[in-house]
């Protein structure tokens, strides 16, 4: 390299590199290995969540541990409702039966977030036949025997008619969450579909919600986990940063004492000269 | 004054102070400190920022809670190393009285 004039010029550009490495591609990095799902995916296969062992019975709201797997809620008011199951249309449907004018429907979906992570599903698509439009959200719930924590991990809306919605993930958006909730190996996991009447039309008495949710995976042969890419990430990170730490010494520094030029017992002796001269310093200064 | 205003403050002078540094020292032993200063600060604050946008702080602060297990640990291990040999390296240019550099 005859451009290069000094160890100081060839110093200053590993770090220059390494700074690069931290600003630029450590953020750009995870960027790219949190859209490599996005990437890859072209269609998805579906698989319906459609029985009654796809939904968790647990307490719905903070404060009150009464379990259920459907409920119609209206403040406070939980009334427990019974969907319909059809495995010939797919098109399963709940009526509700609460009293009350202003409802929200929760479906207590027995998938936690520690599920998606380790499944190759990328997608959850929901498909809304009813009367009223409809706002949806999608929660991550912990409840630990008293608290019910929950983080919001989706919204959307649809209008009062066949439509359909579909909550897509990076990988990041399940770890952040689960990073948030900090679930304890006692504490109940799962995740919550809550519906709510959009506009001004709000859910009562008599409403039917028909519905079908299904998970999708995506139909290529280069499918990951959620959770595997993030790992794989993670460990080429923590050993690039490992041998760039190495680099970064006067021992291993790869540009120019290091043993990749056959230099490294050179920058070793000279880093035990350095040393002897710094406790002969020492022993002086006593 | 609102907490925007003075974040949008301290960021100003952080990187007015920063880009100060890093073109105002060159050489020499006292600016070298200034230098690395500056370094570190632009760095410091594209990086936080660039890290925000791209889920990184939220990948490294999940690693560091354990969500990852060996793998994240193995992230935040490596990270750690790398900067505590850069902080080592800058410690001892102080210490000898010459310009601070990450890479001895």
């Amino acid at each position: 390299m005859a451009w290069l004039k000094n160890k100081k010029q060839l110093d200053n550009i590993l770090m220059g590199g390494a700074i690069l490495l931290l600003v630029v591609l450590l953020p750009v990095g995870i960027w790219a290995a949190n859209s490599v799902n996005g990437l890859l995916t072209s269609g998805y296969t579906y698989a319906q969540q459609e029985n009654t062992t796809a939904f968790y019975v647990g307490p719905i709201l903070d404060g009150l541990d009464a379990e259920y797997r459907f409920a119609s809620v209206n403040g406070t008011t939980i009334v427990e409702e019974t969907p319909v199951w059809d495995e010939v249309s797919e098109w399963d449907s709940v009526t509700i039966t609460h009293t009350g004018t202003d409802c929200s429907m929760y479906f207590n979906w027995n998938v936690t977030l520690a599920d998606l992570l380790a499944s190759r599903d990328y997608t959850f698509r929901m498909k809304f036949n009813s009367s009223k439009a409809l706002d949806v959200t999608i929660n991550a719930v912990k409840f630990d025997g008293v608290t019910l924590t929950s983080v919001e991990l989706f919204t959307g809306s649809v209008e009062n008619e066949s439509s359909e919605l579909s909550w897509t993930w990076k990988p990041m958006d399940l770890l952040e969450p689960k990073t948030t909730l900090n679930k304890e190996i006692t504490d109940e996991s799962y995740l919550q579909i809550i519906l709510e009447g959009g506009d001004t039309a709000k859910l009562t008495t008599g409403d039917t919600v028909q519905f079908q949710f299904a998970l999708g995976e995506p139909d290529n042969l280069y499918t990951f986990t959620s959770g595997g890419i993030l790992t794989t990430t993670a460990v080429f990170g923590g050993l690039s940063f490992f041998v760039l730490g190495m680099a970064s010494t006067s021992a291993w520094n790869p540009l120019t004492n290091g043993p990749l030029h056959g230099y490294g017992q050179k920058g070793l002796a000279r880093a035990r000269k350095s040393y002897g001269k710094n406790k002969n310093t020492r022993k002086r200064r006593k | 004054m609102d907490t925007l205003t003075i974040g949008f403050l301290i960021v100003t002078v952080l990187v007015g102070g920063g880009a100060f540094a890093l073109f105002s020292s060159r050489t020499g032993a006292a600016p070298g400190i200034l230098k690395t200063l500056g370094i570190s600060s632009a760095a410091g604050i594209l990086g936080g920022v660039a890290s925000i946008f791209t889920d990184a702080y939220a990948f490294i602060t999940a690693c560091a809670f354990g969500e990852l297990a060996f793998s994240g640990y193995l992230f935040v291990i490596g990270l750690a190393v790398m900067v505590g040999i850069w902080v080592w390296n800058g410690i001892q240019d102080y210490s000898k009285d010459r310009p601070i550099t990450f890479v001895d």
